[in-house]
């Protein structure tokens, strides 16, 4: 199933929008450096919606000490921290968490998601 | 006429430097024993004094409690020797652990605790690696079922690395000994070359806690309040500080294994830090995986005092903690609260996870030992 969503411009960069998408809320998300992504918008750890949190690059490190911010971005939930993937949707901390991620383009400008 | 008013007798005299009264207030009388204080004492401290263990007579400002059992060395009563101590002499072992304990092989590591110095660093190394060679001359070359440990100096951590390559060179060393301390943590990376070193010769780091751990709280008032969190609390700080600064990501071959510190706050442990690490992973990058993950291949646990739960507690447990491969038998000998196998270890354990317990987790955890296998 084809949704049109809304134009990209309508959401700011490192910003998210809670949609109803055939009565799932979906978070549309679009990075800091404008690309724009979609998660099923409930946190599998306790269901607060994902929407509300905010996202950002993730932090890694290759030794004790050494933070970089990474070129890819998370959603952090509001409640607790966990960190999802903006593309798969993994929990970056346990594999076994994850929020359902759905395919979206930009089709002149509007936001476009598949489910 | 009183003191006070007592004329100096050069004024007197005349000629020789005037003399006035002289008063001392930092002078020190001494005890020639401490025992010299029984006869003054009521008669419940009397039987502290003399009856029970842990009272060091010639330190009386040391582990500040009398442990209230018979055994003045802390120990079965039976395992004493005539002269007081325990764990002192081969042929006892032999007799006690091996033969009467059914023990095959035993790893041993001592009652000293150099890294717990809280100075005088090359004294104390000087102290380990007599030790390390005393250890190996009465023990280790004396009979080929005991397994050693490198005593160290953690915090000359240049010290320590050259005394773990020196002292591994023995094949029946099988693993480096820390001390519980609770004044620093173990994951801290000054301490890293300790581990690596240890990984790199196929050893164990090993964990104890003893006299110099505190808890919390420092020293509770009484033993029975110190005995039951000292060594768990401790543990758990070092564990977390060796997972949360990454030792395990950097060495994924190494193993730990903790004393006696009780076996069941290990399912707690993993679920409460598997939670914060969901939560705060991004403040530890560096850390790739579940702590729980971690603990399962790299975190070994003994199992004395195991009499503190039943076999059926004890077998839930490990399958709550998902967790066969954590847990070896210890014995502690020859403390007084020591484990014998049969007592701990009853049958109504599944004869797959005593076996693991038993000796296949050890066989799996010290590379040293995998020669036995078969």
């Amino acid at each position: 199933m084809r949704y049109e969503l809304f134009a990209a411009d309508e959401l700011e960069p490192g910003s998210m929008r809670a949609v109803d998408v055939g009565g799932i809320s979906v978070a549309v998300i679009r990075t800091p450096d404008g690309s724009v992504h979609a998660l099923k918008n409930v946190c599998s750890h306790m269901g607060a919606k994902l929407s509300d949190g905010i996202v950002h690059e993730a932090v890694v490190a290759d030794e004790v000490g050494g933070y970089r911010l990474s070129d890819d971005f998370v959603v952090r939930c509001p409640w607790h921290g966990f960190e999802f993937s903006v593309d798969t949707g993994r929990c970056l901390a346990d594999a076994r968490h994850r929020a359902r991620a759905y395919n979206v383009t930009l089709e002149r400008d509007m936001i476009v998601l598949e489910r | 006429m009183t003191l006070a008013e007592t004329p100096p007798a050069d004024v007197e005299s005349g000629g020789a430097p005037a003399q006035t009264m002289l008063i001392d207030c930092d002078v020190h009388e001494g005890l020639k024993s401490i025992e010299q204080l029984v006869p003054y004492l009521d008669p419940h401290s009397r039987r502290l004094t003399q009856h029970y263990g842990g009272w060091v007579a010639s330190n009386p400002n040391g582990f500040p409690y009398v442990v209230p059992m018979e055994s003045k060395a802390v120990a079965r009563m039976e395992w004493e020797l005539t002269d007081g101590t325990v764990g002192t002499e081969l042929d006892a072992m032999r007799t006690q652990l091996f033969e009467g304990e059914g023990v095959s092989r035993a790893i041993i590591n001592g009652f000293s605790y150099f890294s717990a110095r809280a100075a005088s660093y090359e004294f104390a190394t000087a102290l380990s690696s007599a030790y390390n060679d005393w250890q190996i001359e009465h023990w280790l070359n004396q009979d080929d079922r005991i397994y050693g440990s490198v005593h160290v100096v953690a915090n000359d951590p240049q010290a320590a690395v050259r005394e773990i390559d020196r002292v591994a060179a023995h094949p029946q060393i099988v693993q480096v000994f820390l001390p519980l301390v609770t004044d620093r943590q173990f994951g801290d990376p000054i301490y890293r070359p300790i581990f690596e070193a240890a990984a790199r010769n196929d050893l164990v780091v090993a964990f104890h806690h003893g006299a110099h751990t505190e808890t919390l709280f420092g020293w509770p008032r009484y033993y029975i309040e110190w005995h039951m969190v000292a060594a768990p609390q401790s543990a758990q700080n070092q564990l977390l500080s060796l997972i949360c600064n990454g030792v395990f990501d950097q060495l994924p071959e190494l193993k730990v294994v903790f004393m006696e510190t009780g076996v069941a706050w290990m399912p707690w442990f993993m679920w409460r830090l598997d939670q914060q690490y969901r939560e705060l992973r991004s403040e530890i990058p560096w850390v790739k995986r579940l702590p729980s993950e971690h603990m399962k291949d790299s975190v070994r646990i003994c199992t004395q005092p195991l009499g503190d739960i039943t076999p059926r507690q004890f077998t839930q447990l490990v399958e709550m903690a998902d967790s066969e491969r954590i847990f070896l038998f210890a014995s502690d000998y020859p403390h007084y609260d020591a484990d014998s196998v049969d007592v701990v270890l009853k049958s109504s354990i599944p004869e797959g996870l005593r076996n693991r317990v038993r000796y296949q987790n050890a066989l799996e955890t010290y590379p040293r030992l995998r020669g036995l296998i078969g």
